[in-house]
């Protein structure tokens, strides 16, 4: 036999045997980041558990950080250029929209409970500055499909990156809504 | 008989509750009409089987507005994203059956099927009577658009009714 047919052989079933070898329900589980309870949430990879945080907190904790005088869900937090309007990030609501909709439902430490069947968090450890520019940074490489789409009822999704992958960010009637790891950060609902 | 209801859901002191579309008297107390974004939720239902329902609560004006698109995109793989979960669901008419199924990752996640005429005439009427109450509680996010709404939905029924009538 050549000896680059015998290589090319030996590799071939080499990557066979690994293939073979990788446990198919491994593989399945490791989609999940997240355990979620009742009470609580859990990371995989590091184990830290977040207990379930009130509304209020949410509240409070995105009041102090921006230094609002007020917790009115039409406070803006931040406006974003687009053409001659803008896009705003209000303080909004835990159950709606706005900052305080993304904290409450994505992000570990500020999670309120009442998981959605799909539901996903960013990675812990995040500082409610550091959402926001994750925000400003997918409306500044989206900006021309928001000025298209973003002002409308209907709204638009558009999409940036964050190192842990793919980040949606929703649009509706040029209010950012809400803002999710898509494809990652998955939660397992724990029975 | 396929029956579509809609519900919009409110938060209160930690307790959520919700409204039928059709208790305007309601609706009218509880709602702002300045938000941009309605919650809630889309029960379409046949003898034994419940499309979207409470698990699949969302924005509901954003639900409504992603059926009639897929409606208008039947013969397109058109996918409308949901609002607070990163899933996608699509219109798609198979067999004489009208198919809405659940995405995740380009997985389908959940499916329901409908005898299609009666499924398309049903969702048309909810639509109506949907889109009805946000123009009588003059919700602001669809002040500018209410009318085109309005008008698609007629477009959608004639298009659907001399469909049906020619088959």
């Amino acid at each position: 036999m050549y000896p680059f047919t015998k290589r090319l052989l030996i590799t071939f079933f080499a990557f066979m045997m690994i293939f073979v070898a990788l446990p198919v329900s491994d593989i399945e589980a490791n989609t999940f980041d997240w355990k979620i309870y009742s009470n609580s949430i859990e990371y995989n990879q590091t184990g830290q558990s977040f207990t379930n945080r009130s509304c209020g907190q949410v509240n409070n904790a995105t009041q102090g950080f921006f230094r609002l005088p007020n917790t009115s869900s039409s406070q803006t937090i931040a406006s974003y250029p687009i053409d001659h309007r803008s896009v705003d990030l209000d303080f909004g609501s835990c159950s709606t929209y706005g900052m305080t909709h993304v904290l409450a439902r994505h992000a570990p430490e500020h999670f309120i409970g009442n998981p959605t069947p799909v539901q996903s968090f960013f990675n812990p450890g995040r500082s409610l500055g550091n959402y926001e520019t994750i925000i400003a940074d997918i409306v500044a490489q989206n900006r021309t499909q928001i000025a298209n789409y973003g002002f409308t009822s209907n709204g638009t999704v558009v999409y940036g990156n964050v190192n842990q992958g793919s980040v949606r960010l929703v649009i509706k009637g040029g209010k950012i809504i809400t803002m999710y790891p898509s494809g990652w950060g998955l939660g397992e609902h724990q029975s | 008989m396929i029956e579509v209801k809609s519900y919009f859901t409110f938060m209160h002191k930690k307790k959520k509750f919700m409204i039928s579309c059709a208790d305007i008297p309601s609706l009218a107390e509880h709602i702002n009409v300045t938000e941009p974004v309605f919650p809630g939720f889309v029960e379409i239902q046949d003898s034994g089987q419940t499309a979207f329902g409470s698990p699949y609560e969302d924005s509901i004006d954003h639900i409504w507005l992603g059926l009639l698109h897929g409606l208008e995109h039947l013969d397109e793989d058109v996918q409308t994203p949901f609002v607070y979960q990163p899933i996608d669901f699509c219109l798609k008419e198979v067999n004489q059956k009208l198919v809405i199924s659940v995405h995740h990752n380009q997985v389908v996640i959940k499916e329901w099927a409908f005898p299609f005429d009666q499924g398309v005439q049903a969702i048309l009427t909810g639509a109506e009577e949907f889109f009805a109450v946000v123009k009588r509680l003059n919700l602001h996010l669809f002040k500018d658009e209410i009318d085109t709404i309005e008008a698609r939905l007629t477009n959608l029924k004639a298009f659907h009714k001399k469909r049906s009538d020619s088959s």
